[in-house]
C-alpha cells in the first residue's frame, strides 16, 4: 500500500468516525442526579432509546455541549457540577423495523443543582408518551420539592 | 372511446381536487368541517374534573408538549424521506369554555396545494365547557385515523389521568 492509499483511507475513516461519533459524558466522581429511565415502544417492531445530552450554561447563555448519557439502564447515576446551570436535553429515539424509520423527539430544561442536594429524574416513554420529572431532595431529611421545566429561551430573556 | 375516456379522467379530478381545493382556515371553519369529512370526527366525552382544572391543565401542557419542531425520516430501497414538521397550539380560556387548537405545517418534505392558515394547517380542536361543579363536557374535532399519541395525551390532559407529552413523531 502506497502513501497516497493510506491517506486516503485514513481521512475516509476519520470521516467515518466523526459521522457516527457522539462524545460520551466524562461524569463527575459525585453523583448529584440519579435517572430512573422506564421505555416501553408499545409494539415488538419498534424499539425506543433514551439518552441525555448534557451542556453546560455560562452567564452569557451560551451552552456548552459536554457530552451524552445513554440511559439504557433501568437505572443510572450522573454527576453534574453544582452551582452552575446545566441545559439538559431528554432524547427518544424511535427505530420501526417494518417501517424502516426512525425518528427522534426531545425534552428540554434547565437545572441548576444546589449543593448539597439530590435530583431524582423519572423519565418515562411508554406507548407513545413521554413524561420528564425532576424532584430534588436533600440527603438526611425529608425536604422535597419538584423542579418545573426551565426553558432555555425564557432564561435568556431575563 | 378517447374522449369518453378523457372525460371520465376529468371528472375523476375534478371530484378529486375537490376534495382538498379549500382547508379550513380558522378554528370555527374546522369546526364545521369536521363532520363531513372523511378522515376526520367528532369526539364527545365528559370528564369527572372541574373545568377550572381541565383548562389550566391544557395551558400548562399545551405550550410545553405540542410547541415542537419534529423530523422523521424514512426510508426503502428507492427511496430516502425526511420530513420537517412544526406544531402550534393555540389554548383560549374564557369562562364557559377551554379551547385547545393544534396547528402542524410542515418546513419541508411535504409539498402544499392549497392554502395553509397561517401556522399551519388545522389538525385537531378540542372544546372544553364546564358541566356542573366537578364535571367537564370536552369535544373534539379530530382525525379519525392516525395521530393517536396526540389524541390519547389530550384526553388524558382533560381526564388528569396523565401528564404526558405525546411523540408528534407518531402519526
Amino acid at each position: 500500500m502506497n502513501r497516497y492509499t493510506t491517506s486516503v483511507w485514513l481521512f475516509a475513516l476519520i470521516l467515518l468516525t466523526g459521522c457516527f461519533w457522539v462524545k460520551t459524558y466524562h461524569n463527575l466522581s459525585e453523583k448529584n442526579l440519579h435517572i430512573v429511565t422506564e421505555t416501553e415502544s408499545g409494539s415488538f417492531l419498534s424499539t425506543v432509546r433514551a439518552a441525555l445530552d448534557i451542556n453546560q450554561v455560562d452567564g452569557s447563555c451560551t451552552t456548552e455541549y459536554l457530552g451524552r448519557v445513554n440511559l439504557r439502564s433501568p437505572s443510572v447515576d450522573v454527576g453534574i457540577l453544582s452551582d452552575q446551570t446545566s441545559y439538559l436535553i431528554f432524547h427518544f429515539a424511535s427505530s420501526s423495523f417494518l417501517a424502516n424509520s426512525r425518528s427522534t423527539i426531545s425534552y428540554d430544561t434547565l437545572l441548576t443543582p444546589r449543593a448539597g442536594h439530590n435530583y431524582n429524574i423519572m423519565v418515562r416513554y411508554i406507548d407513545d408518551i413521554y413524561h420528564v420529572e425532576i424532584q430534588e431532595t436533600r440527603p438526611g431529611t425529608r425536604e422535597s420539592r419538584d423542579i418545573a421545566r426551565q426553558d432555555l429561551s425564557a432564561y435568556r430573556a431575563v | 372511446m378517447r374522449n369518453l375516456t378523457i372525460t371520465i379522467v376529468a371528472i375523476f379530478s375534478v371530484f378529486l381536487s375537490g376534495c382538498v381545493t379549500h382547508h379550513p382556515q380558522t378554528a370555527a371553519e374546522f369546526r364545521k368541517a369536521v363532520p363531513g369529512a372523511f378522515t376526520a370526527k367528532v369526539e364527545s366525552f365528559q370528564v369527572n374534573r372541574p373545568f377550572s382544572e381541565v383548562a389550566k391543565t391544557f395551558q400548562a401542557n399545551a405550550p410545553e408538549c405540542l410547541n415542537v419542531r419534529v423530523e422523521t425520516t424514512s426510508k426503502t430501497r428507492m427511496s430516502y424521506q425526511v420530513i420537517v414538521t412544526k406544531f402550534k397550539p393555540t389554548v383560549v380560556v374564557t369562562k364557559e369554555k377551554a379551547e385547545l387548537h393544534v396547528q402542524q405545517h410542515h418546513e419541508s418534505g411535504v409539498l402544499n396545494v392549497t392554502k395553509e392558515p397561517k401556522g399551519g394547517y388545522y389538525l385537531l380542536v378540542t372544546d372544553a365547557y364546564p358541566l356542573g361543579q366537578n364535571k367537564t363536557q370536552v369535544d373534539m374535532y379530530r382525525p379519525s385515523m392516525g395521530h393517536e399519541p396526540l389524541i390519547k395525551a389530550i384526553k388524558g390532559w382533560a381526564s388528569g389521568t396523565n401528564v404526558g407529552c405525546p411523540d408528534l413523531t407518531k402519526t
